[in-house]
């Protein structure tokens, strides 16, 4: 009973320790050695057994017999003779006799030899020798008498027949029982072969199919220990591959190394799963942060953007509380913003809300933040920031992270547990670290927002008052000067009284410099009313016929003061720009003037207008042969004020405004191009090139192109005209 | 001393120089002239007496030219009256303003007197029209 227990155990406990695959192999092979042993012997035995039994069929026993006959024949024929030969008398008949006696002799010696040749211990033998043995008694008594016998009657005398007879007789017995025994135990040897080679056979295919079932069986345990594990392991692999990445592997079935890439696999997994929960974490505190701050920056001010913050804080991380509220230089709170869960109270004052003191601005200059996991354990407790929270506000776990900008904090994000305690991971404290970044943004956009409006609003002032002053002033100098230069050409025209020569000159130079600050006046006021921009909206097409039209009638008056004759060629018909009319008359204005003003009394003046560039430019060309430029000013010519050297050497007036105006006018606001050439003493040729008018500007009115008809119609040649001093 | 009947001008301007050169001016060329230094006053020498010619500043005191135009213009009796408007504010869209608003010419300062007498000979040849 206990033995058996004993048995059971111990072939549990082997089952139960796993072999190696090697070990596995190892003890298949042995198996199989041990089987073709057991057939291999099995076979060679039979074959033994049949061997001995064949040998001694062939060697002693058919021999003996043979032999055994071969003596009776021997014996039979020498009696024959000798008893013919002792009735008769006749030596003739003595035949058979003769010579036998030897051969006898030999047939008994080869007899005795197989028989002692025989002798194996056996019963058979011991039977086969005492047969034999008193075999060749009977022969060799039988010859002894026969040969006295055969010389008694050789010699004439009487023989003992009888005697003879019974030896003969004797003999017979002996060789009948020899005979008898030795055919006896050939049919025994016989029937022993036969019987041996069936067994044989049926042995060796008994022996054969056992050795055959046992190692089948083996192999098939063998192969179901390491296929089958491997394949579950394969099906495991798969499970995990097509989307379950709880799926194990088996880690109690098949062999050692199996169990081993079993347990390791499985080790593989965990450590995979962890990774995988890590980066799932990862993945969901980075779209919080991305959520708050795109709510952040859909925000238009920092109160906004800490109300959003703490909603979306507090929703994403899950906590039960989240306040943030920004300090002002002197500690004081700025704004303050609280989410919580609707179970619990809003605080009442966020004054109260620990700043952290100088720890906040140590925090955050070590780029750090303050979490704790529960402020009831003991080393928690013993602070007495922690002390407070947990005390005063009853809060079990905390995350604070002070708002940096630059060098100091200017305000603080925390994130309150209530009830229960929480380790924060260090996802969820970088969430609030990257969230206090985008807050400190969007304070310092806010601010910077404000700035900017402060800083449009005061320029939108100062330009008004630029505006507002400019306009006083135009209207407050030109108020004097239009009694200045009333008065002036009131007496100028004598209707007060006659003047003196001296007095007609002093009145010319007041009213020159009159007409001269009149000119400052309203270049001064043209650069203003540039500068503040040419809107595009309020662009029209303005037809260059008209234009160039406008502007030679206009400036007629002064060409014919300074006996200059304009020759003026409107140009095509067709020749529309987009612009601002007042602009553009302004810009040729200045140009026309400019030629006249520079021209020698008697000069030529041409203005022209053509189509350029294939039709998609038009050109204003406007000679002179007037003085001209010195080639040293060419460069500044179009600063402001700046005034060519011969020009102010020979006292022709002017502010030096008008071509850099005329230039900003065709230039920065219609994209076309003011070009001058000029040669000192031989005259200036100015081309304002501009691009001709395309419909995607889109003109809210025609202005001007009704003037064209005010110059002539017809022909184009017609439409050149003079105006002679 | 029989007089013909001269044609009536009133001028409204707040300086009194400028006032005073208009005045010679029209008073030389034999016109009947009424200085006023207010756009209300000037509504009340317009409607006093028969009146051809209004010369209007625009920057007065009070009312101005602008709105003594206009309310000339809304009124019944007056609404014929020839006004020329005088300013300094040279910037189209008074230009546009004072036009769109009925008067007869415009006249920017600083201007010539002589061309005042020839502007005021030709809005009134074109009213007698």
């Amino acid at each position: 009973m206990s033995r058996a227990v004993v048995m059971s155990e111990r072939r549990r406990r082997q089952a139960a320790q796993p072999k190696t695959i090697a070990v596995r192999l190892r003890g298949l092979i042995y198996l199989c050695w041990a089987m073709l042993l057991v057939v291999c012997f099995t076979a060679v035995g039979v074959l033994a057994v049949q061997s001995d039994n064949i040998s001694r069929l062939t060697l002693i026993v058919g021999p003996a017999r043979d032999a055994t006959l071969q003596v009776r024949q021997d014996m039979t024929a020498a009696q024959t003779g000798l008893n013919a030969y002792q009735v008769s008398g006749d030596r003739a008949l003595l035949q058979p006799y003769v010579g036998t006696h030897d051969r006898t002799m030999a047939a008994l010696a080869t007899l005795q030899g197989q028989l002692a040749q025989g002798a194996d211990g056996t019963a058979d033998a011991a039977r086969r020798q005492v047969l034999g043995e008193r075999h060749r008694l009977a022969v060799e008594q039988w010859w002894a008498d026969a040969l006295l016998t055969e010389k008694a009657l050789s010699r004439g005398e009487r023989a003992d027949v009888i005697h003879n007879r019974a030896l003969f007789t004797r003999y017979s017995g002996a060789s009948a029982a020899l005979g008898d025994y030795l055919t006896t135990e050939r049919d025994k040897s016989q029937l022993l072969a036969r019987t041996m080679s069936t067994r044989g056979e049926v042995v060796s295919i008994t022996v054969t199919l056992g050795a055959l079932i046992v190692m089948l069986s083996l192999g098939r345990r063998f192969a179901g220990s390491i296929s089958r594990p491997l394949m579950e392991l394969r099906d495991t692999m798969i499970r995990q591959h097509k989307g379950e990445p709880g799926a194990r592997a088996r880690e109690d079935q098949g062999s050692v190394e199996l169990r081993s890439v079993a347990s390791d696999f499985n080790a593989l997994t965990e450590q995979n799963l962890a990774l995988l929960q890590a980066q799932v974490r990862d993945l969901e505190s980075h779209q919080v942060t991305l959520a708050i701050a795109r709510a952040i920056r859909a925000t238009s001010n920092t109160q906004q953007a800490l109300d959003v913050m703490c909603v979306a804080m507090g929703e994403g991380l899950g906590a039960d509380r989240v306040v943030a509220k920004t300090i002002g230089d002197r500690q004081e709170v700025q704004l303050g913003a609280q989410w919580h869960r609707p179970n619990l109270r809003p605080l009442r004052d966020l004054v109260l809300l620990p700043e952290l003191g100088g720890l906040a601005e140590e925090s955050w200059l070590s780029g750090g933040f303050r979490a704790r996991d529960d402020l009831l354990a003991a080393e928690a407790s013993r602070q007495g920031l922690d002390r407070y929270f947990h005390q005063v506000m009853g809060v079990r776990a905390v995350i604070m992270v002070p708002i940096g900008l630059d060098d100091r904090v200017i305000g603080m994000i925390y994130v309150f547990m209530v009830s229960e305690p929480r380790v924060w991971a260090t996802t969820e404290t970088n969430v609030v670290q990257a969230v206090a970044g985008f807050v400190a943004r969007a304070v310092v956009a806010d601010q910077e927002k404000v700035n900017q409006q402060e800083y449009v609003n005061r320029i939108e002032t100062l330009d008004r008052q630029k505006s507002d002053f400019l306009a006083t002033v135009s209207h407050e100098l030109r108020t004097p000067l239009t009694s200045i230069s009333g008065y002036v050409e009131v007496l100028q025209e004598q209707e007060t009284g006659k003047l003196s020569a001296q007095q007609r000159r002093m009145l010319e130079v007041i009213s020159r410099n009159t007409f001269r600050l009149r000119s400052l006046i309203e270049d001064v006021m043209a650069v203003s009313r540039i500068e503040g921009g040419v809107s595009k909206a309020n662009f029209v097409e303005v037809s260059i016929r008209g234009l160039i039209t406008r502007v030679g009638e206009e400036l007629s008056v002064l060409a014919q003061g300074r006996a200059i004759e304009l020759e003026i060629d409107a140009g095509p018909r067709d020749a529309i720009v987009a612009g601002d009319q007042v602009s553009l008359d302004r810009a040729v204005v200045n140009v026309l003037s400019n030629a006249i003003k520079f021209s020698l009394p008697g000069g030529l003046v041409t203005i022209r207008g053509t189509l350029g560039q294939g039709a998609h430019r038009v050109l204003i060309t406007c000679q002179d042969h007037g003085v001209g430029i010195p080639a040293q000013d060419l460069a500044n010519l179009f600063t402001r004020f700046f005034r060519a050297s011969n020009a102010t050497d020979q006292s022709i007036p002017g502010t030096g405004l008008g071509l850099s105006i005329a230039k900003q006018i065709i230039e920065d606001h219609h994209g076309g191009e003011l070009k001058l050439t000029s040669v000192e003493g031989e005259g200036t040729t100015v081309v304002i090139d501009l691009p001709l008018y395309e419909p995607s500007f889109e003109p809210s009115q025609t202005q001007g192109a009704g003037e064209n008809d005010t110059v002539g119609n017809g022909s184009e040649s017609e439409d050149v005209f003079r105006i002679r001093a | 001393m029989t007089e013909l009947v001269k044609t009536r001008v009133v001028i409204a301007d707040d300086d009194l120089d400028i006032l005073d050169l208009v005045v010679f001016k029209l008073a030389q060329a034999g016109f009947d002239t009424v200085t006023v230094t207010d756009g209300v006053a000037a509504l009340a020498a317009i409607a006093a007496e028969l009146t051809s010619l209004a010369i209007l500043d625009i920057m007065m005191p009070g009312l101005t030219g602008i709105e003594v135009l206009r309310q000339i213009r809304e009124s019944e009796t007056l609404s014929d009256l020839d006004v020329i408007l005088l300013t300094a504010r040279a910037s189209d869209s008074d230009v546009d303003s004072g036009f769109a608003n009925g008067a007869s010419d415009y006249v920017i300062k600083p201007f010539s007197p002589r061309e005042l007498l020839q502007r005021v000979d030709a809005v009134l040849a074109r009213g007698d029209r």
